[in-house]
């Protein structure tokens, strides 16, 4: 699992161009090693010390924890988020460093999951931040987490796992999404205009 | 050169704190002047859920407001809807019963050991302690089908019966801990690190306890012999013989050396269990088939369980129709993490808040539910 | 200043642990397997599903719908209202209540509990028509 296997083999075959093989290569380095931000937003962070402890162990994998956004390249969003914790996920998200990710547990983030008439739960994550892997369960088991990462590993090799590019181009979306559910105490715009190429802000 | 006040966040997001909970803090230096607990991150509204569905959906909902250690709470709305309806639990359920919520107290505990150790930078207690307390949900997975949430205690008896050979398999398991618990104190408990470090901070003299109502591990450290399984006995309590052990010194390795006995009284009542267990097939009381028939006539009632945190207290009222009119939920949480924590962290050091936090038992979810 | 010899020897015992087997389970070439009664996904037989509603009575997360199958060809011929349940694995919190109250015991939940998407829109399911495989669904009638 840890050197080129057979796969990555026939895939290097395949390659037409230099410029082809050097994006193969990055992507490759970068499925290598994927920090986890240390932040557990919900129930399912119950699940997570078992797979990065010595049972189910996701360092074989590559995964081990980062303390802060800026050393981080995946946040995983272990379940429901009330409106309040939302504003500081997207606060981090936004301090994170390209290339990043978002990983996403439990069935409260597809469709709102056993809170579904809760007012204080966000129901559709999608609308508010890219999310790029997501693993069904209440909760996931270690195993299935694991899969999600591999998941991952495989969706950035093949050079797919755009969601912050996602984020950065369609800005707009995204901002008037999150003003509908904080209203005035919408983020402040210093956050992101650096997304606005034409030195404008939301 | 004058310095001056510097305020930071111990924020949502840190790998040194118990939960999703912060505490903005004033420090002077390393010195802290202030403390204040910010709460809020996690509220879902339960009480409000729990009034829209019949009696037999809400509890599945219920042992979701406590992530850690679920059994207490699906026990408490068990007897709480019990007391109000009036029925009758047939005896093998109650020793069933006692054996999950001694179950689930054991792997509450190895879950403090592992957040103790960890907030020190002691990273080999995490990995010992969350990998044997695997063994323990593995158990659970065999008898009530989920590894976290068991949904397993519902008001009128318990759900399945035992698989084969599952005593025999926790009778095993009871040993392999046992064996493993020297391994232990010589890794934490008996480390001259964690005896300097640990003596001496984090301390509640006895009046402070008594005055803001702290309860459990907490309490008996300060010297108090106060344990609701004792003074007021709840399912099989009062057949089975355990001693509350309790230390005088109040710190955080006083309320540390409480635990590491109560896990090993947790061991001598569920091989007292096993001994005991019942071989009679009956583990469900007579109710009607059709849910929305249930009807849970008028009144109050006030339940309360030891968890291993503290004291869970549910008050409910009923009012003639098929679901529950109110139910308001405390945890043990609320007073330690917010009245308690903001008093004791002022003139401590800034590196002892993750200890200090871990040791009170801080656990955010049940603040507000 | 005394120094706890005791102390320190005892915590440099646990370095024989240097020299034995490994206790982690290295999860894609040792699989483990889930105990029997396990609460994983749904499956339902269509030749025994009667289609009588009781598990969208009891569900509180609204997560089932009784929908008109893909084709008749399957259905039992005492299904009276001619429709099967569907799932939302957006609300599903596997309680198993309704397997508990299906009359028939058509609805079960299997063993299998892995399933990862890219796409959030994926996690609409039909049991007895399709099957879920590790990432994406396989249709299997």
């Amino acid at each position: 699992m840890d050197n080129l296997n057979k796969k990555d083999k026939a895939q290097l075959k395949e390659l037409k161009s230099p410029m082809a093989v050097v994006d193969w290569a990055v992507n490759w380095f970068r499925k290598q090693s994927i920090f986890m931000l240390a932040y557990g937003t919900g129930c399912g962070a119950i699940e997570i010390p078992p797979t990065v402890t010595a049972r189910y162990d996701a360092e074989r994998f590559g995964v081990r924890g980062a303390a802060t956004p800026r050393q981080a390249d995946v946040i995983v969003l272990s379940g429901y988020l009330a409106v309040k914790t939302l504003k500081r996920v997207i606060r981090t998200y936004e301090q994170m460093q390209e290339p990043k990710y978002v990983i996403a547990l439990g069935s409260c983030p597809i469709n709102g999951g056993m809170y579904w008439d809760s007012y204080n739960t966000i129901k559709q994550l999608d609308r508010y931040l890219p999310v790029d892997v997501t693993v069904a369960g209440c909760m996931p088991r270690p195993e299935a987490v694991l899969e999600g990462f591999m998941a991952l590993k495989d969706k950035i090799q093949r050079g797919e796992a755009e969601g912050a590019r996602d984020y950065r181009d369609n800005i707009e979306k995204y901002k008037n999404n999150q003003k509908e559910i904080f209203g005035d105490k919408m983020l402040p715009g210093y956050t992101c205009d650096w997304y606005f190429s034409d030195g404008g802000s939301f | 050169m004058a310095q001056d006040i510097i305020t930071i966040f111990h924020g949502p997001q840190h790998p040194g704190i118990t939960g999703n909970m912060s505490v903005e803090l004033d420090l002077l230096g390393e010195t802290i002047k202030r403390a204040e607990t910010h709460v809020g991150y996690l509220h879902r509204g339960f009480e409000k859920m729990i009034e829209r569905r019949t009696v037999l959906q809400a509890f599945t909902i219920v042992c979701r407001i406590c992530v850690p250690e679920p059994d207490p709470n699906e026990e408490n709305f068990a007897r709480g809807v019990e007391e109000l309806m009036g029925l009758e639990v047939p005896e093998k359920a109650k020793w069933l019963r006692t054996m999950v919520l001694e179950m689930a107290r054991l792997q509450a505990q190895m879950l403090w050991f592992a957040g103790q150790g960890g907030s020190l930078g002691h990273y080999i207690s995490p990995q010992w302690a969350v990998a044997d307390r695997d063994l323990i949900l593995d158990l659970f997975e065999e008898l009530t089908g989920g590894r976290v949430y068991h949904m397993y205690i519902t008001p009128g008896g318990v759900r399945r019966d035992l698989p084969e050979g599952f005593l025999g398999r926790l009778g095993h398991f009871l040993d392999y801990l046992e064996s493993r618990l020297p391994e232990y104190d010589n890794m934490l408990l008996r480390n001259p690190v964690f005896l300097e470090r640990a003596r001496g901070v984090g301390i509640i003299d006895p009046a402070t306890a008594r005055e803001y109502g702290v309860v459990g591990p907490n309490l008996r450290a300060c010297g108090f012999m106060n344990d609701i399984r004792k003074d007021e006995p709840y399912e099989m309590y009062g057949e089975v013989d355990f001693i509350v052990p309790t230390e005088t010194s109040g710190d955080v390795y006083g309320r540390a050396m409480v635990r590491r006995a109560e896990i090993e009284q947790s061991i001598s009542i569920l091989r007292q269990i096993i001994r005991r267990m019942p071989a009679e097939k009956e583990i469900m009381a007579v109710l009607p088939k059709n849910h929305r028939k249930w009807e849970v006539p008028k009144g109050d009632t006030l339940v309360k369980t030891e968890s291993a945190r503290g004291e869970y207290s549910y008050y409910m009222v009923g009012d003639g129709t098929d679901k529950l009119r109110r139910v308001q939920v405390k945890g043990p949480s609320a007073v330690h993490a917010i009245t308690l924590l903001e008093e004791m962290l002022v003139d401590s050091q800034l590196s002892d808040v993750a200890m200090i936090m871990n040791s009170l038992g801080t656990n955010p979810p049940e603040i507000e539910r | 200043m005394k120094i706890d010899i005791k102390g320190i020897w005892g915590a440099l015992s646990s370095l024989k642990y240097l020299f034995q087997p490994p206790g982690t389970l290295r999860y894609p070439d040792v699989k483990k397997e889930a105990a029997d009664g396990y609460r994983g996904f749904h499956d339902n037989d269509l030749s025994k599903c009667i289609g009588c509603g009781m598990c969208e009575d009891i569900c509180m997360n609204l997560a089932i719908d009784m929908v008109k199958p893909k084709s008749e060809a399957y259905l039992n011929a005492k299904n009276g209202s001619g429709l099967i349940p569907r799932l939302d694995y957006g609300r599903c919190c596997w309680c198993s209540l309704c397997t508990d109250v299906c009359p028939v015991n058509s609805l079960k939940l299997t063993k299998n509990y892995v399933y990862v998407s890219e796409d959030m829109n994926r996690f609409i399911y039909t049991p007895g028509e399709e099957k879920l495989g590790k990432r994406e669904k396989e249709t299997v009638k």
